[in-house]
Protein backbone atom coordinates (compact mmCIF):
# COMPACT_ATOMS: atom_id res chain seq x y z
CA UNK A 1 0.00 0.00 0.00
CA UNK A 2 1.13 2.88 -1.17
CA UNK A 3 1.19 6.36 0.98
CA UNK A 4 -0.98 8.39 -1.28
CA UNK A 5 -3.47 5.50 -1.22
CA UNK A 6 -3.79 5.36 2.41
CA UNK A 7 -4.70 9.01 2.88
CA UNK A 8 -7.13 8.89 0.40
CA UNK A 9 -9.00 6.35 2.66
CA UNK A 10 -11.40 7.83 4.77
CA UNK A 11 -10.87 5.67 8.00
CA UNK A 12 -7.44 7.05 7.76
CA UNK A 13 -8.51 10.24 7.72
CA UNK A 14 -10.39 9.70 10.55
CA UNK A 15 -7.39 8.23 12.95
CA UNK A 16 -5.66 11.27 12.00
CA UNK A 17 -8.04 13.17 13.14
CA UNK A 18 -8.31 11.02 16.00
CA UNK A 19 -4.74 11.29 16.53
CA UNK A 20 -4.31 15.06 16.44
CA UNK A 21 -6.97 15.49 19.17
CA UNK A 22 -5.01 12.41 21.32
CA UNK A 23 -2.07 13.85 21.00
CA UNK A 24 -3.40 17.16 22.83
CA UNK A 25 -5.14 15.96 25.44
CA UNK A 26 -2.13 13.48 26.29
CA UNK A 27 0.00 16.66 25.60
CA UNK A 28 -1.98 18.53 28.37
CA UNK A 29 -2.41 16.17 30.66
CA UNK A 30 0.68 14.28 30.67
CA UNK A 31 2.39 17.64 31.49
CA UNK A 32 0.37 17.45 34.80
CA UNK A 33 0.95 14.02 35.59
CA UNK A 34 4.91 14.30 34.74
CA UNK A 35 5.57 17.17 36.20
CA UNK A 36 2.99 16.46 39.65
CA UNK A 37 5.02 13.31 39.62
CA UNK A 38 1.49 10.82 39.55
CA UNK A 39 2.81 8.64 36.37
CA UNK A 40 2.20 5.66 38.61
CA UNK A 41 -1.46 6.73 39.52
CA UNK A 42 -2.15 7.39 36.15
CA UNK A 43 -0.75 3.64 35.36
CA UNK A 44 -2.82 2.17 37.96
CA UNK A 45 -5.97 4.34 36.92
CA UNK A 46 -5.19 2.90 33.51
CA UNK A 47 -5.36 -0.54 34.22
CA UNK A 48 -8.35 -0.14 36.90
CA UNK A 49 -10.27 0.86 33.78
CA UNK A 50 -10.31 -2.68 32.32
CA UNK A 51 -12.79 -3.59 35.01
CA UNK A 52 -15.17 -1.13 33.06
CA UNK A 53 -14.54 -2.90 29.73
CA UNK A 54 -15.45 -6.43 31.32
CA UNK A 55 -18.28 -4.55 33.08
CA UNK A 56 -19.11 -3.25 29.67
CA UNK A 57 -19.20 -6.47 27.87
CA UNK A 58 -21.13 -8.33 30.26
CA UNK A 59 -23.72 -5.66 30.10
CA UNK A 60 -23.84 -5.40 26.54
CA UNK A 61 -22.73 -1.58 26.53
CA UNK A 62 -20.09 0.02 25.06
CA UNK A 63 -16.97 -1.17 27.29
CA UNK A 64 -15.61 2.33 27.00
CA UNK A 65 -18.64 3.67 29.01
CA UNK A 66 -17.66 0.97 31.29
CA UNK A 67 -13.88 2.21 31.15
CA UNK A 68 -14.96 5.81 32.26
CA UNK A 69 -17.12 5.22 34.99
CA UNK A 70 -14.11 2.91 36.25
CA UNK A 71 -11.06 5.03 35.99
CA UNK A 72 -13.22 7.89 37.50
CA UNK A 73 -13.66 5.72 40.60
CA UNK A 74 -10.17 4.66 41.16
CA UNK A 75 -8.95 8.11 40.44
CA UNK A 76 -11.72 9.49 43.05
CA UNK A 77 -10.59 6.57 45.16
CA UNK A 78 -6.97 7.01 45.15
CA UNK A 79 -7.63 10.58 45.24
CA UNK A 80 -9.53 10.55 49.00
CA UNK A 81 -7.43 7.56 50.39
CA UNK A 82 -4.03 9.13 50.01
CA UNK A 83 -5.91 11.86 52.07
CA UNK A 84 -7.71 10.37 54.65
CA UNK A 85 -5.85 7.22 55.03
CA UNK A 86 -2.18 6.24 56.00
CA UNK A 87 -1.97 3.54 53.70
CA UNK A 88 0.63 3.50 51.50
CA UNK A 89 0.09 5.56 48.19
CA UNK A 90 1.81 2.98 45.68
CA UNK A 91 0.48 0.02 47.50
CA UNK A 92 -2.89 1.30 47.06
CA UNK A 93 -2.57 1.83 43.25
CA UNK A 94 -1.12 -2.20 43.15
CA UNK A 95 -4.20 -3.08 44.54
CA UNK A 96 -6.47 -0.82 42.23
CA UNK A 97 -4.28 -1.77 39.43
CA UNK A 98 -4.42 -5.48 39.92
CA UNK A 99 -8.19 -5.54 41.47
CA UNK A 100 -9.80 -3.92 38.31
CA UNK A 101 -8.11 -6.13 35.86
CA UNK A 102 -9.28 -9.22 37.86
CA UNK A 103 -12.68 -7.97 37.51
CA UNK A 104 -12.15 -7.06 33.73
CA UNK A 105 -11.09 -10.66 33.76
CA UNK A 106 -13.74 -12.19 35.46
CA UNK A 107 -16.87 -10.21 33.95
CA UNK A 108 -15.19 -11.37 30.13
CA UNK A 109 -14.89 -14.76 31.19
CA UNK A 110 -18.63 -15.34 32.46
CA UNK A 111 -19.98 -13.06 29.21
CA UNK A 112 -21.40 -15.68 26.73
CA UNK A 113 -19.85 -15.86 23.29
CA UNK A 114 -16.34 -14.57 22.23
CA UNK A 115 -15.77 -10.85 22.87
CA UNK A 116 -14.81 -9.27 19.59
CA UNK A 117 -11.94 -6.59 19.94
CA UNK A 118 -10.76 -7.48 23.28
CA UNK A 119 -7.25 -6.78 21.75
CA UNK A 120 -7.64 -3.20 20.77
CA UNK A 121 -8.72 -2.46 23.92
CA UNK A 122 -5.39 -3.96 25.41
CA UNK A 123 -3.45 -2.51 23.05
CA UNK A 124 -5.49 -0.03 20.51
CA UNK A 125 -6.21 -0.08 17.13
CA UNK A 126 -6.18 3.72 16.26
CA UNK A 127 -7.28 2.31 12.68
CA UNK A 128 -10.82 1.25 13.83
CA UNK A 129 -11.61 4.87 15.65
CA UNK A 130 -15.10 5.48 15.47
CA UNK A 131 -16.76 9.01 15.18
CA UNK A 132 -17.77 8.75 18.29
CA UNK A 133 -14.57 7.76 19.75
CA UNK A 134 -13.61 11.29 17.80
CA UNK A 135 -16.61 13.12 19.39
CA UNK A 136 -15.32 12.29 22.82
CA UNK A 137 -11.67 13.02 22.17
CA UNK A 138 -12.96 16.13 20.54
CA UNK A 139 -15.05 16.93 23.85
CA UNK A 140 -11.80 15.85 26.14
CA UNK A 141 -9.50 17.95 23.92
CA UNK A 142 -11.74 21.16 24.71
CA UNK A 143 -12.53 20.45 28.47
CA UNK A 144 -8.42 20.04 29.05
CA UNK A 145 -7.75 23.46 26.93
CA UNK A 146 -10.75 25.44 29.27
CA UNK A 147 -9.51 23.86 32.15
CA UNK A 148 -5.80 24.80 31.94
CA UNK A 149 -6.31 28.20 30.38
CA UNK A 150 -8.79 29.15 33.34
CA UNK A 151 -6.37 27.34 36.16
CA UNK A 152 -3.56 27.57 34.45
CA UNK A 153 -1.66 29.23 37.31
CA UNK A 154 -3.16 27.84 39.94
CA UNK A 155 -2.43 24.28 38.57
CA UNK A 156 0.83 25.18 38.00
CA UNK A 157 1.45 26.49 41.49
CA UNK A 158 -0.02 23.49 43.19
CA UNK A 159 1.83 21.45 41.51
CA UNK A 160 4.82 22.75 42.38
CA UNK A 161 3.89 23.24 46.15
CA UNK A 162 0.77 22.50 47.57
CA UNK A 163 1.31 22.97 51.24
CA UNK A 164 1.70 26.66 50.00
CA UNK A 165 -1.13 27.49 48.34
CA UNK A 166 -3.06 25.50 51.33
CA UNK A 167 -1.13 28.50 53.77
CA UNK A 168 -2.79 31.28 50.96
CA UNK A 169 -6.43 29.90 52.09
CA UNK A 170 -6.79 28.04 48.71
CA UNK A 171 -9.02 25.16 48.34
CA UNK A 172 -6.27 22.48 46.22
CA UNK A 173 -8.94 19.46 47.25
CA UNK A 174 -10.88 20.75 44.52
CA UNK A 175 -8.57 21.75 42.11
CA UNK A 176 -7.03 17.65 42.64
CA UNK A 177 -10.26 15.92 42.68
CA UNK A 178 -11.37 17.62 39.32
CA UNK A 179 -7.67 16.85 37.38
CA UNK A 180 -7.60 13.57 38.65
CA UNK A 181 -10.70 12.82 36.97
CA UNK A 182 -9.36 14.69 34.06
CA UNK A 183 -6.60 12.37 33.75
CA UNK A 184 -9.04 9.63 34.23
CA UNK A 185 -11.17 10.65 31.43
CA UNK A 186 -8.38 11.05 29.05
CA UNK A 187 -6.95 8.25 29.72
CA UNK A 188 -9.87 6.23 29.00
CA UNK A 189 -10.70 8.02 25.70
CA UNK A 190 -6.99 7.31 24.48
CA UNK A 191 -7.49 3.60 25.10
CA UNK A 192 -8.93 3.26 21.42
CA UNK A 193 -5.39 5.14 20.37
CA UNK A 194 -2.91 2.73 22.35
CA UNK A 195 -4.70 0.32 24.59
CA UNK A 196 -4.66 0.58 28.20
CA UNK A 197 -1.66 -1.31 28.40
CA UNK A 198 0.53 1.16 26.30
CA UNK A 199 -1.34 4.60 26.96
CA UNK A 200 0.64 5.53 29.92
CA UNK A 201 3.30 6.01 27.41
CA UNK A 202 1.45 8.29 25.61
CA UNK A 203 1.38 10.57 28.53
CA UNK A 204 4.73 10.35 29.43
CA UNK A 205 7.17 9.89 26.71
CA UNK A 206 6.68 13.19 24.78
CA UNK A 207 6.89 14.82 27.88
CA UNK A 208 10.36 13.23 28.26
CA UNK A 209 11.26 14.40 24.90
CA UNK A 210 9.74 17.87 25.21
CA UNK A 211 12.07 18.05 28.44
CA UNK A 212 14.96 18.21 26.71
CA UNK A 213 14.02 21.38 25.15
CA UNK A 214 12.49 23.25 27.51
CA UNK A 215 11.75 24.08 31.04
CA UNK A 216 8.45 25.95 30.54
CA UNK A 217 5.69 24.29 31.51
CA UNK A 218 3.30 25.66 28.95
CA UNK A 219 5.66 25.28 26.44
CA UNK A 220 5.98 22.01 27.61
CA UNK A 221 2.32 20.73 27.18
CA UNK A 222 2.90 22.55 23.33
CA UNK A 223 5.76 20.72 22.39
CA UNK A 224 4.75 17.67 23.99
CA UNK A 225 1.70 17.63 21.85
CA UNK A 226 3.59 18.03 18.83
CA UNK A 227 5.87 14.88 19.53
CA UNK A 228 3.39 13.10 20.52
CA UNK A 229 1.41 13.49 17.26
CA UNK A 230 4.86 12.77 15.25
CA UNK A 231 4.83 9.96 16.90
CA UNK A 232 1.38 8.48 15.85
CA UNK A 233 1.24 9.68 12.35
CA UNK A 234 4.71 7.71 12.10
CA UNK A 235 3.58 4.54 13.55
CA UNK A 236 0.08 4.75 12.10
CA UNK A 237 2.17 5.08 8.42
CA UNK A 238 4.64 2.24 9.55
CA UNK A 239 2.07 -0.25 10.87
CA UNK A 240 -0.04 0.12 7.73
CA UNK A 241 2.93 -0.20 5.28
CA UNK A 242 4.04 -3.32 7.70
CA UNK A 243 0.93 -4.71 8.78
CA UNK A 244 1.86 -4.64 12.39
CA UNK A 245 0.22 -3.23 15.18
CA UNK A 246 -0.32 0.14 15.16
CA UNK A 247 -0.40 0.74 19.37
CA UNK A 248 2.72 -0.73 19.12
CA UNK A 249 4.00 0.78 16.63
CA UNK A 250 3.20 4.67 17.83
CA UNK A 251 4.98 3.54 21.16
CA UNK A 252 8.06 2.14 19.45
CA UNK A 253 8.29 5.53 17.23
CA UNK A 254 8.03 7.47 20.15
CA UNK A 255 10.39 5.87 22.52
CA UNK A 256 12.89 5.65 19.67
CA UNK A 257 12.66 9.54 18.55
CA UNK A 258 13.35 9.73 22.70
CA UNK A 259 16.49 7.91 22.50
CA UNK A 260 17.88 9.29 19.21
CA UNK A 261 17.23 13.30 20.89
CA UNK A 262 18.45 12.41 23.99
CA UNK A 263 21.30 10.70 22.57
CA UNK A 264 22.16 13.70 20.69
CA UNK A 265 21.86 16.20 23.57
CA UNK A 266 24.34 13.86 25.69
CA UNK A 267 27.02 14.05 23.10
CA UNK A 268 26.18 17.90 22.30
CA UNK A 269 26.90 18.40 26.01
CA UNK A 270 29.82 16.23 26.17
CA UNK A 271 31.43 18.28 23.55
CA UNK A 272 30.74 21.34 24.97
CA UNK A 273 32.02 20.46 27.58
CA UNK A 274 35.14 19.33 25.79
CA UNK A 275 35.31 22.80 24.57
CA UNK A 276 35.05 24.71 27.60
CA UNK A 277 37.54 22.73 29.03
CA UNK A 278 40.02 23.50 26.61
CA UNK A 279 38.98 27.47 26.19
CA UNK A 280 38.17 28.24 30.26
CA UNK A 281 41.87 29.51 32.21
CA UNK A 282 41.86 30.22 35.89
CA UNK B 1 -1.27 45.95 71.41
CA UNK B 2 -3.64 44.79 69.33
CA UNK B 3 -3.81 41.21 68.82
CA UNK B 4 -4.06 39.22 64.80
CA UNK B 5 -4.93 35.59 66.04
CA UNK B 6 -5.09 33.43 69.26
CA UNK B 7 -4.81 29.49 70.10
CA UNK B 8 -7.38 28.04 73.14
CA UNK B 9 -6.65 25.73 74.44
CA UNK B 10 -5.36 23.73 71.25
CA UNK B 11 -4.63 20.34 71.08
CA UNK B 12 -3.66 18.53 67.82
CA UNK B 13 -2.07 15.50 66.36
CA UNK B 14 -1.89 13.06 63.61
CA UNK B 15 -4.01 10.17 63.79
CA UNK B 16 -4.16 8.58 67.24
CA UNK B 17 -0.88 10.31 68.15
CA UNK B 18 -1.21 13.75 70.24
CA UNK B 19 1.61 16.14 69.40
CA UNK B 20 0.44 19.26 70.93
CA UNK B 21 -1.64 19.48 74.27
CA UNK B 22 -3.19 22.35 75.85
CA UNK B 23 -1.58 25.39 73.84
CA UNK B 24 -2.65 28.85 74.66
CA UNK B 25 -1.06 31.61 71.81
CA UNK B 26 -1.68 34.50 71.23
CA UNK B 27 -0.09 36.69 68.19
CA UNK B 28 -0.04 40.35 68.03
CA UNK B 29 0.61 42.47 65.29
CA UNK B 30 4.11 43.22 64.71
CA UNK B 31 4.89 41.26 67.41
CA UNK B 32 8.26 38.84 66.43
CA UNK B 33 7.72 35.29 68.34
CA UNK B 34 10.62 32.72 68.33
CA UNK B 35 9.49 28.99 68.56
CA UNK B 36 11.82 27.00 69.87
CA UNK B 37 11.75 23.71 70.51
CA UNK B 38 13.61 20.08 70.67
CA UNK B 39 13.32 18.17 67.10
CA UNK B 40 9.73 16.02 66.88
CA UNK B 41 8.50 18.74 69.32
CA UNK B 42 5.35 20.32 67.43
CA UNK B 43 7.07 22.90 66.48
CA UNK B 44 5.72 22.66 62.17
CA UNK B 45 2.34 21.49 63.72
CA UNK B 46 1.94 24.22 65.66
CA UNK B 47 2.38 26.57 62.34
CA UNK B 48 0.12 24.55 60.16
CA UNK B 49 -2.49 25.21 63.07
CA UNK B 50 -1.78 29.09 62.84
CA UNK B 51 -1.74 28.90 59.36
CA UNK B 52 -5.06 26.52 59.30
CA UNK B 53 -3.78 24.00 57.63
CA UNK B 54 -4.75 21.59 59.89
CA UNK B 55 -7.52 21.12 62.17
CA UNK B 56 -6.86 21.03 66.36
CA UNK B 57 -8.49 18.10 68.00
CA UNK B 58 -9.43 20.12 70.64
CA UNK B 59 -9.35 23.97 71.52
CA UNK B 60 -9.90 26.79 68.46
CA UNK B 61 -8.28 29.09 66.37
CA UNK B 62 -9.71 32.50 66.96
CA UNK B 63 -8.68 35.45 64.62
CA UNK B 64 -9.16 39.00 65.70
CA UNK B 65 -11.44 39.97 62.14
CA UNK B 66 -10.79 38.05 59.65
CA UNK B 67 -7.78 35.36 58.48
CA UNK B 68 -4.74 37.61 58.43
CA UNK B 69 -3.22 37.77 55.13
CA UNK B 70 -0.22 34.78 56.23
CA UNK B 71 3.19 34.91 54.10
CA UNK B 72 4.65 31.24 54.77
CA UNK B 73 8.37 30.11 53.96
CA UNK B 74 8.47 26.51 54.41
CA UNK B 75 11.00 24.60 55.96
CA UNK B 76 13.63 24.09 53.06
CA UNK B 77 13.45 21.47 51.21
CA UNK B 78 15.01 20.21 47.83
CA UNK B 79 11.61 19.97 45.97
CA UNK B 80 11.45 18.37 42.54
CA UNK B 81 14.43 19.78 40.69
CA UNK B 82 13.23 19.18 36.76
CA UNK B 83 9.93 20.78 37.94
CA UNK B 84 9.09 23.27 35.07
CA UNK B 85 8.52 26.66 36.41
CA UNK B 86 10.68 29.58 36.47
CA UNK B 87 11.81 31.28 39.82
CA UNK B 88 9.56 34.66 38.75
CA UNK B 89 6.63 32.21 38.46
CA UNK B 90 7.69 31.27 41.99
CA UNK B 91 7.34 34.71 43.52
CA UNK B 92 4.14 35.56 41.24
CA UNK B 93 2.74 32.20 43.43
CA UNK B 94 2.64 33.96 46.17
CA UNK B 95 -0.30 36.41 44.64
CA UNK B 96 -2.91 34.08 44.56
CA UNK B 97 -6.04 34.55 45.87
CA UNK B 98 -6.77 34.47 49.69
CA UNK B 99 -10.62 33.14 48.82
CA UNK B 100 -11.46 29.84 48.44
CA UNK B 101 -13.33 31.02 45.20
CA UNK B 102 -12.37 28.65 42.02
CA UNK B 103 -10.79 31.54 39.85
CA UNK B 104 -8.30 31.69 37.43
CA UNK B 105 -6.19 34.73 40.07
CA UNK B 106 -4.57 36.63 36.91
CA UNK B 107 -1.15 38.25 37.12
CA UNK B 108 -1.73 41.95 37.07
CA UNK B 109 0.67 44.72 36.54
CA UNK B 110 0.31 45.44 39.95
CA UNK B 111 1.58 42.11 41.19
CA UNK B 112 4.79 42.37 37.98
CA UNK B 113 5.92 45.07 39.10
CA UNK B 114 6.07 44.18 42.78
CA UNK B 115 7.38 40.99 42.35
CA UNK B 116 10.38 42.71 39.88
CA UNK B 117 10.72 45.00 43.11
CA UNK B 118 11.14 41.99 45.46
CA UNK B 119 13.92 40.69 42.81
CA UNK B 120 15.97 44.02 43.29
CA UNK B 121 15.52 44.61 46.78
CA UNK B 122 16.72 40.72 47.62
CA UNK B 123 19.54 40.70 45.28
CA UNK B 124 18.38 37.73 43.45
CA UNK B 125 17.80 40.38 40.19
CA UNK B 126 18.78 38.57 37.41
CA UNK B 127 17.63 34.92 38.26
CA UNK B 128 13.92 35.76 37.12
CA UNK B 129 14.05 33.68 34.20
CA UNK B 130 16.27 30.56 35.57
CA UNK B 131 14.61 27.35 36.49
CA UNK B 132 13.88 27.34 39.94
CA UNK B 133 15.55 24.38 40.09
CA UNK B 134 18.68 25.35 38.95
CA UNK B 135 19.17 27.73 41.82
CA UNK B 136 21.69 27.22 44.96
CA UNK B 137 20.06 27.34 48.43
CA UNK B 138 20.80 30.40 49.63
CA UNK B 139 18.96 32.05 45.88
CA UNK B 140 15.81 29.39 46.63
CA UNK B 141 15.39 30.84 50.02
CA UNK B 142 15.66 34.10 48.73
CA UNK B 143 12.82 33.54 46.01
CA UNK B 144 11.04 31.68 49.06
CA UNK B 145 10.88 34.66 51.42
CA UNK B 146 10.04 36.77 47.91
CA UNK B 147 7.07 34.42 47.61
CA UNK B 148 5.88 34.92 50.85
CA UNK B 149 6.57 39.04 51.05
CA UNK B 150 4.86 39.39 47.28
CA UNK B 151 1.21 39.44 49.00
CA UNK B 152 2.62 42.00 51.72
CA UNK B 153 1.41 39.97 54.64
CA UNK B 154 0.29 40.42 58.12
CA UNK B 155 2.00 37.70 59.53
CA UNK B 156 5.32 36.33 57.87
CA UNK B 157 5.65 32.66 59.24
CA UNK B 158 9.76 31.23 58.76
CA UNK B 159 10.00 27.48 59.34
CA UNK B 160 13.28 27.22 60.03
CA UNK B 161 14.54 29.46 57.21
CA UNK B 162 18.33 29.21 57.26
CA UNK B 163 18.82 25.65 58.25
CA UNK B 164 20.50 24.82 54.34
CA UNK B 165 22.25 28.28 53.93
CA UNK B 166 25.68 29.83 55.34
CA UNK B 167 26.30 32.51 57.95
CA UNK B 168 26.46 35.17 55.78
CA UNK B 169 23.63 34.52 53.84
CA UNK B 170 22.20 34.45 57.26
CA UNK B 171 23.32 37.50 58.79
CA UNK B 172 21.78 39.66 55.99
CA UNK B 173 18.55 37.54 56.18
CA UNK B 174 17.89 38.09 59.93
CA UNK B 175 18.71 41.69 59.10
CA UNK B 176 15.98 42.59 56.92
CA UNK B 177 13.74 40.35 58.51
CA UNK B 178 14.04 43.26 61.68
CA UNK B 179 13.61 45.96 58.89
CA UNK B 180 10.30 43.95 57.57
CA UNK B 181 9.23 43.48 61.45
CA UNK B 182 7.73 46.88 61.13
CA UNK B 183 5.51 46.46 58.59
CA UNK B 184 4.16 42.56 60.00
CA UNK B 185 4.35 40.06 62.51
CA UNK B 186 6.87 37.62 62.50
CA UNK B 187 6.78 34.21 63.47
CA UNK B 188 10.12 32.13 63.12
CA UNK B 189 10.84 28.43 64.19
CA UNK B 190 14.43 27.62 64.63
CA UNK B 191 16.44 26.09 66.88
CA UNK B 192 19.50 28.10 66.10
CA UNK B 193 18.74 30.23 69.61
CA UNK B 194 22.03 32.32 69.13
CA UNK B 195 20.40 34.46 66.38
CA UNK B 196 16.59 33.89 67.64
CA UNK B 197 16.86 35.38 70.89
CA UNK B 198 18.82 39.01 69.84
CA UNK B 199 16.30 39.33 67.19
CA UNK B 200 12.77 38.34 68.41
CA UNK B 201 10.35 40.33 70.82
CA UNK B 202 8.88 37.37 72.74
CA UNK B 203 9.44 33.53 72.82
CA UNK B 204 7.71 30.19 72.88
CA UNK B 205 9.31 27.07 73.95
CA UNK B 206 7.26 23.98 72.37
CA UNK B 207 7.45 20.56 74.06
CA UNK B 208 4.61 18.83 73.55
CA UNK B 209 2.65 21.72 75.52
CA UNK B 210 4.13 25.52 75.36
CA UNK B 211 5.69 27.81 77.53
CA UNK B 212 5.22 31.70 76.62
CA UNK B 213 8.33 34.07 77.80
CA UNK B 214 7.55 37.82 77.08
CA UNK B 215 10.92 39.55 76.48
CA UNK B 216 13.68 37.90 74.85
CA UNK B 217 15.96 37.48 77.44
CA UNK B 218 16.49 33.86 77.59
CA UNK B 219 18.46 32.54 80.29
CA UNK B 220 19.40 29.58 81.58
CA UNK B 221 17.12 29.85 84.71
CA UNK B 222 14.23 30.38 82.21
CA UNK B 223 14.64 27.11 80.06
CA UNK B 224 15.04 25.39 82.97
CA UNK B 225 12.08 27.10 84.85
CA UNK B 226 9.95 25.78 81.50
CA UNK B 227 11.99 22.39 81.27
CA UNK B 228 12.60 22.79 77.64
CA UNK B 229 15.17 20.59 76.89
CA UNK B 230 17.26 22.36 74.86
CA UNK B 231 20.76 23.89 74.15
CA UNK B 232 21.16 27.35 75.43
CA UNK B 233 23.40 30.39 75.13
CA UNK B 234 24.56 33.55 76.55
CA UNK B 235 23.92 36.93 75.37
CA UNK B 236 27.52 39.27 74.25
CA UNK B 237 29.04 39.80 70.89
CA UNK B 238 30.21 36.78 70.98
CA UNK B 239 26.87 34.39 71.31
CA UNK B 240 28.50 31.44 72.94
CA UNK B 241 26.68 28.26 73.40
CA UNK B 242 26.57 26.10 76.83
CA UNK B 243 25.86 22.30 75.62
CA UNK B 244 23.69 21.04 78.57
CA UNK B 245 21.15 19.01 78.79
CA UNK B 246 18.32 19.50 81.58
CA UNK B 247 18.80 16.83 84.48
CA UNK B 248 22.67 17.31 84.47
CA UNK B 249 22.92 19.81 86.66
Amino acid sequence: MEIIDLITYKFFLKSLIAAFFASIACGIIGTYIVSRRIVFISGGISHASFGGIGMGYYLGIDPVIGAAVFGVMAAIVVQFMSEHSDIRQDSLIGILWSFGMAIGIIFIYITPGYAPDLMSYLFGDILTVTYLDVLALFAIVILSIFTFTFWYRKILYISFDEEFMKSRGINTRIVNYILICLVALVIVTCIRVVGIILVISLLTVPQAIAELFTDNYSRMIVMSSVFGFSAIVIGLVVSSLLGIPSGATIIFSLVFLFMILKGMQSIRIRLRLKSNLRNTKF
Amino acid sequence: MNWLLKLEDVTTGYDDKIIVKNVDLTIYEKDFLGIIGPNGCGKTTLLKIIMGLLEPVEGKLIYAESRPKIGYLPQFLAKDKKFPISAFDVVLSGTMCLNNKIDSCKDTKENIKRANELFEKLGIKGLENQNFGTLSGGQMQRIFLARALISSPELLVLDEPTTFVDTVFTKGFYEHLAELNSQMAIILVSHELGVISSHVKNIACINKTIHYHSGNDLSREVLDHYECPIDILGHGDIPHRVLRKHGDN
